[in-house]
């Protein structure tokens, strides 16, 4: 008994985090493939979170100024900066950016949150006129985001 | 003969001084350029990100037409306009206002020597021309086949000159205004490597790619 209750738990350890967020409207989430969260709109937008590790360990305005001057070092061009408290009290950074893909203009957006040793990154992408049409959306859904455990 | 002899020696100087210096009595680039206001042609660009490319080509258009201007160019990403220069400021703040503004530049090109000079050339070889057609009167054949193909020659150079002329002040007159709704082909990601392991990992094209 004791060996299944271990074996859960080294399970669910592997899984990772579980990530919330209410769906963003025009999204629906995309699961084959892509961990526990993508999400996806009919026309392309897609959405995908993932973790890295807090190291060095910091804080969420020195990632986000890292990432700021990371992306701007590339060639991105900066679209928008929002800061906001998701409904649970996490801390997070939206950056959008712009960078030409093709014969298009995409926007890339990148939102930060840091719990402890993680640093949860959502990205989204899309082509401009398509991502402009749901940013609204988007960034109300991630007020509701949860990096989980 | 006497005549053709007076062209054949005359002409090429003349000519020449043309080139050089305008005729006694009338006024040099100088005199000209000090005398009222400078003549400046203005090249702008605006590069914007726009949700709606046709509400906001629709808009300049209007812009445009309420500025006193008119466009040159109207493509899907792309508008070539001409408007008065007073009105560059304003139109290119409105437009502004439409979307995100990737870039943007204003050029002012002073073009007031340049049009003195070629007014002053263009004077000096109408003077020329009609020194040329008083030969006429009392040439002989030769003298005056002579003095035809000098003219045609000068006619030609009138030609290109108040063409040259006619464009510069055609520039003055109405500012260049680009107005484009995508990114320059120069502008490309490039490759900078972070100390930061993870921030190497934003990337558009992993990040589409690997969806």
């Amino acid at each position: 008994m004791r060996w299944l209750l271990f074996a859960a738990v080294a399970l669910c350890a592997a899984c990772g985090p579980t990530y919330r967020m209410d769906a963003p409207d025009g999204f629906v989430k995309y699961t084959k493939g892509h961990g526990q969260f993508a999400w996806t709109t009919a026309d392309g937008v897609r959405v995908k979170a993932r973790d890295v590790k807090n190291e060095p360990k910091a804080e969420l305005a020195f990632w986000t100024d890292a990432t700021q001057r990371h992306l701007t070092a590339r060639g991105y061009t900066k679209k928008s900066e929002r800061c906001f408290t998701t409904r649970a009290g996490a801390k997070g950074c939206t950056l959008e950016w712009l960078a030409p893909r093709g014969n298009e203009d995409w926007v890339f957006a990148v939102t930060l949150f840091v719990t402890g040793e993680r640093v949860t990154l959502v990205e989204a992408a899309g082509p401009f006129a398509r991502y402009v049409a749901v940013e609204a959306k988007l960034a109300k859904a991630l007020e509701t985001f949860d990096p989980g455990l | 003969m006497r005549a053709l002899l007076i062209v054949m020696l005359w002409l090429p100087t003349a000519l020449q001084a043309a080139e050089a210096t305008p005729l006694p009595g009338h006024p040099t680039r100088t005199d000209e350029s000090e005398r009222g206001a400078r003549q400046t042609a203005i090249d702008a660009s605006l590069t914007l990100k726009v949700a709606h490319p046709d509400q906001v080509r629709r808009l300049v258009l209007d812009l445009t037409k309420a500025a006193g201007g008119y466009p040159t160019l109207v493509s899907d990403g792309r508008l070539d306009l001409r408007v008065p220069p007073q009105q560059v400021d304003a139109l290119l703040a409105q437009v502004s206002q439409s979307g995100l503004v990737l870039a943007r530049t204003l050029q002012r090109n002073d073009r007031t020597e340049t049009i003195a000079d070629l007014q002053a050339r263009l004077r000096t070889k109408r003077d020329i021309f009609q020194r040329l057609r008083a030969f006429l009167d009392d040439s002989n054949v030769a003298a005056t086949l002579k003095v035809e193909r000098s003219m045609t020659a000068l006619v030609t150079d009138l030609e290109q000159l108040r063409g040259t002329l006619e464009l510069e002040e055609a520039n003055v007159r109405n500012a260049a205004v680009r107005i484009t709704f995508q990114f320059h082909q120069e502008r490309r990601v490039d490759q900078v490597v972070s100390p930061f392991a993870w921030l190497n990992t934003l990337d558009l094209e992993q990040f589409v790619g690997g969806f």
